[in-house]
């Protein structure tokens, strides 16, 4: 082809710039008649794409035999999908009655986006417009995929089979799919998709297609997964620019941790499904039917739909049901509790909750608990089997929720069965009916309990509550505790219990009446009560002990006579004394029987000393008791020192306790000063009758 | 008499800096305290002999010089001494801080294998942190993240008792960076360490 008549066929157009030559010869010999057409085009382009180097080719052998070639050095595909280097498409065409076939074409591409290809391919075109082809195998993806094609008349199918191609690289071919470059993505897939349109676009998908072999890891490491397998089908109809769909997902193997996530597909296989409609022109999403199984754990369903670009959820209902709900515990609740007090619990029974939006956000809920049990592992707290209800209403008042508990346990602490009817509404809670708790043969009764500004985001939620103890049995509470059993009962009035920012605190006292006389605890406050170091914080008073029982409660060495205390400013640090200031003394005109036994007096004295008296290798020991006048001993505790004092003497000394009559017997203080660990040392230490003090 | 005209000013000056020192954090009290409980919790055999005490300090340094400045010398240690005793003394038997060893103790087996696998390490702020969760097993992931709440929000107690138990709340913040420095030191071979400007490095 020469210069000129490249000249004489150049187009000069806009968007194409066409350069071409044709050479048409007709050859004769032997009287076979043969034609061959070669036309190339040095360059052309469109919107969007443009071809180098096209030359198309054309051999007649017979007359109804011709192969075609068609060449092309370099394809550039429009909307940045790369370009098409050495393409070379070779067809022997036959005709076929009506039709022209193509049944061993031959596909090449030295490069392209989808890596280079040499396939085989076959292709009709009938008379009436009829398209078929057929691409049995391309390099895909590292795998291959399998493309028929039908159209018709302007419709048109699609099958495409792809065949363990990595996910990684069709999400990138795709150009739609934006995968995190930097999370390792492994996995492929194999299936069959098939789409189906007419001259508007796209009316019909159906995809089976498994995904196997997925892993991936986030740098941070809050997103990973390990083999695993997902079986998704999809069937989408579109009718009147509305898609139904019916969508399944099978996860039977692998393991998924998508923070706080842990769900491995071996505990019990995850299965969803999810059916309805979806208007691109209204932006409407309505779901007929969606259901999410994590065997052996949790079910739930919804159905709903939702507007807009963000989707916003108009009318939703949701609902769970689970038989097990330790394992839904374990699974899906623990994960998002974690560093609170409830992130270490034993739990069994089983729940179901339904919970419902409208445009404003959530507007009902509602909890079904039956056999519900829980028990923390650090044994702080538990509930035993509870059964009932629990309904919520944003702003209607809703029927009153009850639940029935047959027992609960705070600190090792056992209460007995109690009901709890109380009413959930908007975003306060309130008692319909006082709660009273069986506990330690007597009664704990919540007389009242408000809770506002909970559920509601952004509010910050308060509680306040009242509550009175009656006939609490100190017997049996000390012997829980294991601390030395306490007669008597415990009676109290909570008034203004309150819990914020982990602090607990009691307005009001507790009174209770023990050994023969009444102690107050007033200013009560516990903060951090479910923590490592909890910090309690009181003041107490004491009228009128009964020192005998209190002495033999304590295997102290037998006391007779009353005493009155007055400890202020206590605080306990993890339950052990911290600080307190503690005046112990007979009352004022006591009136009762003052003796003091020979083992409490040398008992007083190693307390105050270190070291017994040593009555016994005196005199005095045939004496058992010995009468006092008064008894008078002050420690203040201020961390580990503990200073010591008591009726003042002259000599600056002091009196714990201080005799009369004959023999008269005083216990004389001259310590000012003590290690708090070397008195309890010595409290350890003291042993009466084989027990011991702890 | 020129020495008691320098004397006087000179041992007014050391007795007012005798009663001054009592405010400051006491840091050699302190670290040895810390090596006491990170030692207890990593249950390590001591590596290296702990630091001398101060009273060994004082045995070991022999007086040289002018017999007046000797004598004056020794007189200041007696006066100073109390001071620097009280300044020594950090309490860490209290039962709080027992109670909050303990939970750490009991945690440090669960947590080793974390720290020898680089997944948590010890941060220069005297906390533990998640450093590469990747490469704990998808299953352990929020076990770790459990410990190493767990364990942060005891250390942070910790370091918030021992400064209120020795009547200085006010000191948390120098306990936390004295621990800091102790648990970088005390880590075990293998533990993973964070520097001061944030990088890592295994010991």
């Amino acid at each position: 082809m020469n210069r000129f008549a490249r000249r004489l066929l150049k187009v000069g157009s806009p968007l194409c710039r066409l350069l071409a030559v044709a050479v048409l010869s007709m050859l004769s010999a032997a009287g076979i008649a043969a034609i061959e057409l070669a036309f190339s085009i040095e360059d052309i382009e469109g919107e969007g794409w443009r071809a180098d180097g096209l030359a198309i080719s054309l051999s007649e052998s017979t007359a109804d035999h011709f192969a075609v070639a068609i060449t092309v050095a370099n394809l550039v595909l429009p909307d940045d999908h790369g370009s098409l280097k050495g393409l070379r498409l070779e067809c022997p065409v036959q005709r076929h009655a009506s039709a022209w076939a193509c049944d061993d074409g031959r596909l090449r591409l030295e490069a392209s986006p989808i890596q280079a290809q040499d396939a085989s391919w076959q292709g009709s075109y009938t008379d009436d417009g009829r398209l078929q082809i057929t691409i049995p195998r391309l390099s895909v993806a590292r795998g291959t995929v399998a493309l028929e094609l039908l159209a018709d008349d302007g419709v048109w199918s699609a099958r495409v089979r792809p065949n363990r191609t990595a996910i990684a690289q069709l999400a990138a071919l795709s150009g739609q799919l934006a995968l995190p470059s930097d999370w390792g993505i492994q996995g492929r897939t194999s299936g069959l998709v098939k789409l189906a349109g007419d001259p508007a676009g796209l009316t019909s998908v159906d995809a089976d297609l498994v995904f196997d072999q997925l892993a991936y890891a986030s740098p941070d490491g809050t997103q990973a997964a390990e083999k695993i397998v997902v079986k998704a089908e999809l069937k989408g109809r579109v009718r009147k620019t509305v898609w139904r769909f019916d969508a399944m997902l099978g996860w039977p193997t692998g393991a998924l941790y998508a923070e706080p996530l842990f769900l491995d597909a071996g505990d019990g296989p995850l299965t969803a499904t999810l059916s309805g409609s979806w208007s691109p022109q209204q932006a409407r999403l309505q779901i007929d039917g969606g259901s999410l199984e994590l065997a052996g754990t949790a079910g739930v369903s919804a159905t709903g739909w939702f507007l807009g670009p963000e989707l916003s959820p108009q009318d939703l209902t949701i609902a769970m049901h689970s038989d097990d709900a330790g394992r839904l515990y374990g699974r899906l609740l623990q994960p998002f509790l974690i560093g609170t007090a409830a992130d270490d619990l034993q739990v069994a029974g089983r729940v179901g909750l339904v919970l419902h939006f409208d445009k404003q956000g959530m507007d009902q809920a509602g909890l079904e608990i039956k056999g519900l049990a829980l028990e923390d592992r650090q044994g702080r707290f538990g509930l035993d089997n509870t059964d009932g209800s629990i309904g919520w209403d944003r702003s209607k008042v809703v029927p009153v929720s009850r639940l029935a508990i047959a027992g609960a346990s705070i600190y090792r602490i056992p209460t007995g069965a109690f009901d709890i009817r109380v009413r959930f509404a908007a975003d306060r809670i309130d008692l319909v009916e006082p709660v009273v708790v069986p506990v330690l043969g007597g009664s704990i009764a919540l007389d009242r309990f408000a809770l506002s500004g909970a559920l509601i985001a952004g509010a910050r939620p308060t509680w306040q509550a009242s509550a009175s103890l009656r006939d609490v049995s100190l017997e049996q509470l000390t012997r829980t505790l294991e601390w030395p059993p306490f007669n008597g009962t415990l009676d109290a009035q909570l008034r203004e219990l309150r819990y914020a920012d982990g602090l607990f605190s009691v307005g009001g006292g507790l009174e209770f009446s023990a050994f023969g006389g009444r102690i107050e605890v007033r200013g009560l406050s516990i903060q951090d009560p479910l923590g490592t170091v909890p910090v309690l914080q009181a003041d107490a008073t004491m009228r009128g002990l009964e020192l005998e029982a209190l002495t033999e409660t304590f295997k102290f060495g037998r006391i007779e006579g009353r005493l009155d205390a007055d400890m202020q400013d206590i605080q306990l640090v993890g339950w052990q004394p911290d600080r307190f200031n503690l005046h112990l003394r007979t009352p004022p005109n006591d009136d009762s029987r003052h003796r003091i036994s020979q083992r409490a007096v040398e008992n007083l004295t190693e307390l105050g000393s270190g070291v017994p008296a040593g009555l016994s290798a005196t005199v005095l020991r045939v004496f058992d008791e010995f009468r006092y006048d008064r008894i008078d001993l002050r420690i203040l505790l201020h961390g580990s020192v503990a200073d010591l004092d008591g009726l003042a003497r002259p000599d600056g000394g002091y009196y714990l306790v201080k005799g009369s009559g004959l023999p008269r017997i005083d216990v004389i203080g001259r310590n000012r000063s003590v290690a708090w660990k070397d008195l309890v040392e010595r409290l350890q230490q003291i042993q009466v009758e084989g027990a011991q003090i702890k | 008499m020129l020495n008691r005209i320098i004397g006087f000013p000179l041992m007014a000056l050391a007795l007012t800096a005798c009663v001054t020192i009592n405010i400051y954090f006491p840091a050699a009290a302190a670290e040895e305290a810390a090596r006491t409980i990170v030692r207890d919790v990593l249950k390590s055999e001591p590596q290296e002999p702990a630091p001398p005490a101060k009273p060994d300090e004082k045995q070991s340094y022999t007086p040289q010089g002018h017999p007046l400045a000797i004598a004056f010398g020794v007189m200041m240690e007696a006066l100073v001494a109390p001071a620097q005793a009280a300044q020594a003394d950090i309490n860490i038997n209290t039962a709080a801080i027992s109670a909050i060893r303990a939970s750490m103790q009991k945690r440090q087996s669960s947590l080793a294998p974390f720290y020898r696998s680089g997944v948590v390490g010890f941060d220069n702020k005297g906390s533990v942190t998640i450093r590469d969760l990747n490469a704990a097993a998808l299953g352990e992931r929020n076990q770790v993240k459990k410990l190493v709440a767990d364990e942060n929000a005891d250390r942070a107690k910790l370091y918030s008792e021992i400064a209120r138990a020795n009547g200085h709340p006010e000191w948390e913040a120098e306990v936390r960076s004295t621990f800091a420095k102790v648990w970088t030191q005390e880590a075990l071979p293998g533990y993973w360490l964070q520097d001061a400007s944030g990088g890592w490095r295994q010991r």
